[in-house]
Protein backbone atom coordinates (compact mmCIF):
# COMPACT_ATOMS: atom_id res chain seq x y z
CA UNK A 1 0.00 0.00 0.00
CA UNK A 2 2.66 2.29 0.74
CA UNK A 3 4.70 1.91 -2.34
CA UNK A 4 1.46 2.49 -4.38
CA UNK A 5 1.45 5.78 -2.42
CA UNK A 6 4.93 6.70 -3.14
CA UNK A 7 4.63 5.95 -7.21
CA UNK A 8 1.04 7.83 -7.06
CA UNK A 9 3.25 10.63 -5.82
CA UNK A 10 5.64 10.75 -8.23
CA UNK A 11 3.82 10.62 -10.67
CA UNK A 12 1.53 13.52 -10.09
CA UNK A 13 4.60 15.49 -8.94
CA UNK A 14 6.27 14.41 -12.48
CA UNK A 15 2.69 15.39 -14.13
CA UNK A 16 2.79 19.03 -11.75
CA UNK A 17 6.46 19.92 -12.60
CA UNK A 18 6.39 18.62 -16.61
CA UNK A 19 2.84 20.89 -17.28
CA UNK A 20 3.93 23.44 -14.90
CA UNK A 21 7.41 23.54 -16.95
CA UNK A 22 5.59 23.08 -20.42
CA UNK A 23 3.60 26.16 -19.52
CA UNK A 24 6.74 28.16 -18.58
CA UNK A 25 8.05 27.52 -22.10
CA UNK A 26 4.86 28.36 -23.98
CA UNK A 27 4.06 31.19 -22.18
CA UNK A 28 7.84 33.10 -21.52
CA UNK A 29 9.96 31.15 -23.79
CA UNK A 30 7.76 31.54 -26.97
CA UNK A 31 11.28 33.47 -28.95
CA UNK A 32 13.48 30.16 -28.32
CA UNK A 33 10.57 28.12 -30.48
CA UNK A 34 12.02 27.97 -34.06
CA UNK A 35 8.07 26.86 -35.18
CA UNK A 36 4.64 25.77 -33.62
CA UNK A 37 6.36 22.15 -32.61
CA UNK A 38 10.24 22.75 -32.14
CA UNK A 39 12.33 24.86 -29.79
CA UNK A 40 15.83 25.57 -29.79
CA UNK A 41 16.01 26.13 -25.94
CA UNK A 42 13.47 23.53 -24.82
CA UNK A 43 12.90 23.38 -20.75
CA UNK A 44 10.48 21.01 -20.24
CA UNK A 45 13.19 18.40 -21.46
CA UNK A 46 15.00 18.82 -18.49
CA UNK A 47 12.09 17.36 -16.21
CA UNK A 48 11.83 14.30 -18.75
CA UNK A 49 15.68 13.39 -17.83
CA UNK A 50 15.45 14.04 -13.98
CA UNK A 51 12.58 12.85 -13.44
CA UNK A 52 13.78 9.35 -14.94
CA UNK A 53 16.62 9.78 -13.06
CA UNK A 54 14.84 10.36 -9.20
CA UNK A 55 11.76 7.88 -10.04
CA UNK A 56 13.13 5.58 -12.79
CA UNK A 57 10.50 4.07 -15.35
CA UNK A 58 7.41 5.28 -13.50
CA UNK A 59 8.37 9.12 -14.68
CA UNK A 60 7.28 8.08 -17.36
CA UNK A 61 3.57 7.66 -16.40
CA UNK A 62 4.11 10.62 -15.08
CA UNK A 63 5.64 12.92 -17.71
CA UNK A 64 2.65 11.63 -19.77
CA UNK A 65 -0.04 12.34 -17.59
CA UNK A 66 1.35 16.37 -17.39
CA UNK A 67 1.27 16.02 -21.35
CA UNK A 68 -2.15 14.97 -21.42
CA UNK A 69 -2.87 17.74 -19.06
CA UNK A 70 -1.09 20.34 -21.05
CA UNK A 71 -2.51 19.44 -24.07
CA UNK A 72 -6.00 18.97 -23.02
CA UNK A 73 -7.00 21.70 -20.33
CA UNK A 74 -3.63 24.33 -20.50
CA UNK A 75 -3.18 24.55 -24.07
CA UNK A 76 -5.53 22.69 -25.82
CA UNK A 77 -4.47 21.51 -28.77
CA UNK A 78 -6.86 20.41 -32.54
CA UNK A 79 -5.48 17.01 -32.05
CA UNK A 80 -7.59 13.83 -32.43
CA UNK A 81 -8.44 11.30 -29.65
CA UNK A 82 -6.08 8.83 -31.36
CA UNK A 83 -3.16 11.72 -31.12
CA UNK A 84 -3.46 12.55 -27.97
CA UNK A 85 -2.70 8.51 -27.09
CA UNK A 86 -0.20 8.03 -29.50
CA UNK A 87 1.80 11.67 -28.35
CA UNK A 88 1.35 10.59 -24.52
CA UNK A 89 2.48 6.83 -25.60
CA UNK A 90 5.52 8.72 -27.64
CA UNK A 91 7.15 10.63 -24.74
CA UNK A 92 6.53 7.68 -22.27
CA UNK A 93 8.27 4.94 -24.45
CA UNK A 94 10.80 7.64 -25.43
CA UNK A 95 11.72 8.04 -21.91
CA UNK A 96 11.33 4.39 -21.17
CA UNK A 97 13.67 3.66 -23.88
CA UNK A 98 16.12 6.65 -23.05
CA UNK A 99 16.11 5.46 -19.68
CA UNK A 100 16.80 1.76 -20.62
CA UNK A 101 19.54 2.39 -23.10
CA UNK A 102 21.18 4.89 -20.05
CA UNK A 103 21.33 2.13 -17.32
CA UNK A 104 22.78 -0.49 -20.59
CA UNK A 105 25.41 2.00 -21.57
CA UNK A 106 26.46 3.41 -17.96
CA UNK A 107 29.00 1.93 -15.52
CA UNK A 108 27.02 3.73 -12.89
CA UNK A 109 23.73 1.82 -12.93
CA UNK A 110 23.01 -0.95 -11.49
CA UNK A 111 20.11 -3.51 -12.82
CA UNK A 112 18.35 -2.75 -16.09
CA UNK A 113 14.50 -3.83 -15.49
CA UNK A 114 14.63 -1.24 -12.19
CA UNK A 115 17.54 1.19 -12.28
CA UNK A 116 19.59 2.18 -9.37
CA UNK A 117 21.44 4.80 -9.88
CA UNK A 118 24.88 5.49 -8.77
CA UNK A 119 24.20 9.09 -7.12
CA UNK A 120 27.35 9.42 -5.00
CA UNK A 121 29.75 8.88 -8.14
CA UNK A 122 27.91 10.12 -10.89
CA UNK A 123 29.40 13.18 -12.46
CA UNK A 124 28.01 16.26 -15.28
CA UNK A 125 29.27 14.12 -17.98
CA UNK A 126 26.77 11.26 -17.06
CA UNK A 127 23.83 13.94 -16.75
CA UNK A 128 24.63 15.24 -20.21
CA UNK A 129 25.38 11.42 -21.54
CA UNK A 130 21.73 10.62 -20.27
CA UNK A 131 20.24 14.26 -21.44
CA UNK A 132 22.00 13.79 -25.44
CA UNK A 133 19.87 10.14 -25.14
CA UNK A 134 16.84 11.92 -24.18
CA UNK A 135 17.10 14.03 -26.62
CA UNK A 136 17.61 11.55 -29.29
CA UNK A 137 14.89 9.38 -28.73
CA UNK A 138 12.51 12.22 -28.21
CA UNK A 139 13.50 13.91 -31.14
CA UNK A 140 13.20 10.97 -33.24
CA UNK A 141 9.77 9.40 -31.87
CA UNK A 142 7.96 12.84 -32.09
CA UNK A 143 9.06 13.32 -35.65
CA UNK A 144 7.61 9.80 -36.03
CA UNK A 145 4.48 11.41 -34.41
CA UNK A 146 4.69 14.33 -36.42
CA UNK A 147 5.07 12.98 -39.51
CA UNK A 148 2.12 10.38 -39.07
CA UNK A 149 -0.45 12.82 -37.16
CA UNK A 150 -2.86 14.32 -39.96
CA UNK A 151 -3.10 17.05 -38.16
CA UNK A 152 0.57 18.43 -37.99
CA UNK A 153 1.54 16.03 -40.92
CA UNK A 154 5.15 17.00 -41.08
CA UNK A 155 7.34 15.43 -44.11
CA UNK A 156 10.96 14.37 -42.43
CA UNK A 157 13.23 17.05 -42.15
CA UNK A 158 16.77 16.63 -41.12
CA UNK A 159 17.02 19.86 -40.25
CA UNK A 160 14.23 20.25 -37.73
CA UNK A 161 15.33 17.17 -36.44
CA UNK A 162 18.81 18.23 -35.19
CA UNK A 163 16.84 21.69 -34.14
CA UNK A 164 14.48 19.86 -31.73
CA UNK A 165 17.56 17.52 -30.61
CA UNK A 166 19.88 20.88 -29.80
CA UNK A 167 16.86 22.78 -28.11
CA UNK A 168 16.38 18.92 -26.34
CA UNK A 169 20.08 19.19 -25.02
CA UNK A 170 20.27 22.71 -24.23
CA UNK A 171 16.94 23.11 -22.01
CA UNK A 172 17.90 19.99 -20.10
CA UNK A 173 21.74 20.27 -19.68
CA UNK A 174 21.83 24.42 -19.14
CA UNK A 175 19.02 23.81 -16.64
CA UNK A 176 21.10 21.53 -14.57
CA UNK A 177 23.97 23.92 -14.65
CA UNK A 178 21.89 26.89 -13.39
CA UNK A 179 19.99 25.00 -11.11
CA UNK A 180 23.30 23.76 -9.39
CA UNK A 181 24.52 27.21 -9.68
CA UNK A 182 21.54 28.59 -8.05
CA UNK A 183 21.72 25.79 -5.17
CA UNK A 184 25.38 26.74 -4.60
CA UNK A 185 24.66 30.27 -3.99
CA UNK A 186 21.51 29.25 -1.66
CA UNK A 187 24.02 27.20 0.63
CA UNK A 188 25.77 30.86 0.98
CA UNK A 189 23.04 31.79 3.13
CA UNK A 190 23.56 30.13 6.16
CA UNK A 191 19.42 29.12 7.05
CA UNK A 192 19.93 26.89 3.80
CA UNK A 193 23.36 25.09 4.56
CA UNK A 194 23.38 21.61 5.58
CA UNK A 195 26.00 19.71 8.04
CA UNK A 196 26.95 17.68 5.13
CA UNK A 197 27.98 20.97 2.73
CA UNK A 198 30.00 22.69 5.99
CA UNK A 199 31.97 19.41 6.59
CA UNK A 200 32.76 18.90 3.21
CA UNK A 201 34.42 22.28 2.88
CA UNK A 202 36.21 21.90 5.87
CA UNK A 203 37.77 18.56 5.03
CA UNK A 204 39.00 20.34 2.24
CA UNK B 1 22.59 1.43 -1.48
CA UNK B 2 18.84 2.87 -1.29
CA UNK B 3 18.92 6.22 -0.43
CA UNK B 4 16.22 8.99 -0.18
CA UNK B 5 14.63 11.37 -2.86
CA UNK B 6 16.37 14.72 -0.73
CA UNK B 7 19.32 12.63 -0.95
CA UNK B 8 18.84 12.16 -5.04
CA UNK B 9 18.15 15.28 -5.15
CA UNK B 10 20.62 16.92 -3.13
CA UNK B 11 23.57 14.68 -5.18
CA UNK B 12 21.59 16.29 -8.34
CA UNK B 13 21.96 20.00 -7.49
CA UNK B 14 25.28 20.03 -5.57
CA UNK B 15 27.15 17.68 -8.44
CA UNK B 16 28.86 20.12 -10.33
CA UNK B 17 30.33 21.80 -6.97
CA UNK B 18 31.69 19.23 -5.23
CA UNK B 19 32.53 17.05 -8.50
CA UNK B 20 34.30 19.53 -10.68
CA UNK B 21 35.80 21.54 -8.61
CA UNK B 22 33.64 24.87 -8.51
CA UNK B 23 34.12 25.07 -5.31
CA UNK B 24 32.87 28.54 -3.45
CA UNK B 25 35.28 31.64 -2.36
CA UNK B 26 35.26 31.16 1.44
CA UNK B 27 36.38 26.79 0.57
CA UNK B 28 39.21 28.38 -1.11
CA UNK B 29 40.49 30.90 1.03
CA UNK B 30 40.91 28.13 3.75
CA UNK B 31 42.12 25.95 1.33
CA UNK B 32 45.16 28.26 -0.20
CA UNK B 33 45.47 28.78 4.13
CA UNK B 34 45.48 24.92 5.17
CA UNK B 35 48.37 24.55 2.51
CA UNK B 36 50.85 27.11 3.80
CA UNK B 37 49.93 26.24 6.90
CA UNK B 38 50.73 22.18 6.63
CA UNK B 39 53.74 23.80 4.74
CA UNK B 40 54.86 25.93 7.47
CA UNK B 41 54.69 22.83 9.80
CA UNK B 42 56.80 20.78 7.69
CA UNK B 43 59.25 23.18 8.14
CA UNK B 44 58.88 24.49 4.09
CA UNK B 45 57.65 27.86 2.24
CA UNK B 46 55.66 27.94 -0.82
CA UNK B 47 55.87 30.93 -3.57
CA UNK B 48 53.11 32.19 -5.06
CA UNK B 49 53.91 30.49 -7.94
CA UNK B 50 54.08 27.23 -5.59
CA UNK B 51 50.38 27.73 -4.76
CA UNK B 52 48.81 28.09 -8.27
CA UNK B 53 50.56 24.95 -8.95
CA UNK B 54 48.17 22.99 -6.30
CA UNK B 55 46.01 24.20 -8.95
CA UNK B 56 43.30 24.47 -6.17
CA UNK B 57 41.95 26.82 -8.61
CA UNK B 58 42.33 29.37 -11.70
CA UNK B 59 46.05 31.46 -11.89
CA UNK B 60 43.58 34.64 -11.33
CA UNK B 61 41.46 33.34 -8.78
CA UNK B 62 44.36 31.62 -6.34
CA UNK B 63 46.32 35.23 -6.86
CA UNK B 64 42.94 36.98 -5.58
CA UNK B 65 42.70 34.73 -2.78
CA UNK B 66 46.00 34.96 -1.67
CA UNK B 67 45.76 39.25 -2.02
CA UNK B 68 42.26 39.00 0.06
CA UNK B 69 44.36 37.10 2.77
CA UNK B 70 47.22 38.79 2.82
CA UNK B 71 45.16 42.02 2.85
CA UNK B 72 43.41 40.74 6.26
CA UNK B 73 46.51 39.92 7.90
CA UNK B 74 46.18 35.65 7.73
CA UNK B 75 49.43 35.73 5.19
CA UNK B 76 52.58 38.03 5.33
CA UNK B 77 55.12 37.58 2.42
CA UNK B 78 59.12 37.32 2.56
CA UNK B 79 61.42 38.17 0.33
CA UNK B 80 64.07 35.48 -0.93
CA UNK B 81 66.47 37.37 -4.13
CA UNK B 82 63.80 37.61 -6.57
CA UNK B 83 61.40 35.14 -4.89
CA UNK B 84 58.33 36.18 -2.95
CA UNK B 85 57.40 33.37 -0.03
CA UNK B 86 53.51 33.09 1.16
CA UNK B 87 53.96 32.72 5.59
CA UNK B 88 51.33 32.69 8.26
CA UNK B 89 50.27 36.39 8.97
CA UNK B 90 49.51 38.06 12.01
CA UNK B 91 46.00 37.44 12.14
CA UNK B 92 46.40 33.70 11.53
CA UNK B 93 49.19 33.65 13.65
CA UNK B 94 46.84 35.26 16.81
CA UNK B 95 44.26 32.43 15.88
CA UNK B 96 46.68 29.59 15.92
CA UNK B 97 47.24 31.02 19.65
CA UNK B 98 44.13 31.50 20.86
CA UNK B 99 42.90 28.28 19.75
CA UNK B 100 46.12 26.68 21.47
CA UNK B 101 45.49 28.63 24.80
CA UNK B 102 41.75 27.26 24.63
CA UNK B 103 42.88 24.19 23.66
CA UNK B 104 45.54 24.45 26.73
CA UNK B 105 42.48 25.20 29.36
CA UNK B 106 40.50 22.32 28.41
CA UNK B 107 42.91 19.61 28.86
CA UNK B 108 44.02 21.23 32.24
CA UNK B 109 39.55 21.36 33.22
CA UNK B 110 40.22 17.74 32.17
CA UNK B 111 43.23 16.81 34.49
Amino acid sequence: MRKIIEITNEIVLTAFFYALFRFIQSEYLSNSQYNEFISIFYIPAAIRVFSSLLFGYWAAAGIALGLFVDIVYMHPEQFMMSEIIFRMLQVAISLMLSLLIWAKLSTKVTFISNPVIDFEHINAFDILQICLIEAIFNSLTAHIFYIWSPTVHLDFDLYYFAVMLFGDVTGSFLLFVVANVIFSVLKLIPAFARKDHDNSTNNQ
Amino acid sequence: MKIGLASKIYCLLSLLETKHNLSWADGLHRQILMAVLNAQCSGMKYSNQEIVDLNLTSRSSTYRKISDLKQLGFLSEIWDDTTCYLILGPSAVGMLAEADNTLKVMSEKDH
